[in-house]
């Protein structure tokens, strides 16, 4: 019998930190995606952030190889613009406008936890449709940390 | 780091092109240029097999150095914030009912 993997929408700052801080608990969460233990989701506007993030602050090589690591992860889904078009008025309200992409992507998703440091997701109505937990929560569900 | 010696057949042909590698200066001796081969094999099919590991060490790599200090968790979901603002305006015409 084989187990369901837990689907989780990895929020950018997860690859930011587990990047910049392999021992963190984002790059434990990130060691998870690369070993195929949970399924990795993300989104249009996840890869355009993280792009920007490794750009901005470390350069166009940095950028590129961040991208590439994050659309070569095993069993990786992506929630695409179009895909969020046709949802994502739905959610309206529930975050700040800018958040709202990535809390609908989870949404479309049908993920089992959005996991993102962004008190946005952690302090409004959105674990309403949701689960939104911090990365060092995500590892305490999945049984890795105390 | 230790090394093991074990014995290795080649056409001579290749032998020759290595040969000429360490005339040239470029490896001291034939087994430099070989250690040096075996390396680039294996990086080369690790991101066959593995990729998004090559790719990740790479990023990582970057960014230690880059030798810019890391910024704290709250200045980087700062930054991501203005990004996240910035894409959005861009974005946001198209998601309009």
């Amino acid at each position: 019998m084989s187990l369901k993997k837990i689907r989780a929408y990895l929020d950018t700052n997860v690859f930011i930190f587990g990047i910049e801080r392999p021992a963190s608990d984002s790059g434990i969460v990130l060691d998870l995606a690369e070993e195929g233990k949970i399924v990795p989701v993300t989104s249009y506007f996840t890869l355009n952030e993280l792009r920007e993030y490794f750009a901005r602050t470390y350069g166009r090589e940095a950028a590129i190889n961040a991208i590439y690591f994050l659309v070569s992860l095993p069993n990786l889904e992506i929630v695409t613009r179009d895909m969020l078009k046709q949802e994502i008025n739905k959610y309206k309200g529930i975050v700040p406008d800018e958040d709202l992409p990535h809390l609908a992507s989870a949404i479309i998703a049908r993920v089992d936890y959005l996991v993102s440091y962004n008190r946005y997701f952690i302090e409004s109505n959105a674990k309403n449709y949701v689960k939104t937990i911090k990365q060092a929560d995500f590892l305490e569900i999945l049984g890795i940390k105390p | 780091m230790g090394t093991v010696a074990f014995p290795l057949r080649l056409p001579k042909k290749l032998l020759q092109e290595i040969d000429q590698l360490v005339k040239a200066g470029l490896y001291e001796s034939r087994s430099e240029a070989l250690r040096d081969a075996v390396r680039r094999l294996i990086e080369t099919k690790r991101l066959l097999l593995e990729p998004y590991g090559y790719y990740r060490l790479q990023a990582e790599e970057a960014v230690l150095s880059s030798k810019i200090p890391l910024a704290s968790p709250e200045e980087v979901i700062e930054r991501v914030r203005k990004i996240r603002e910035e894409l959005w305006r861009k974005e946001r015409e198209y998601f309009e009912p």
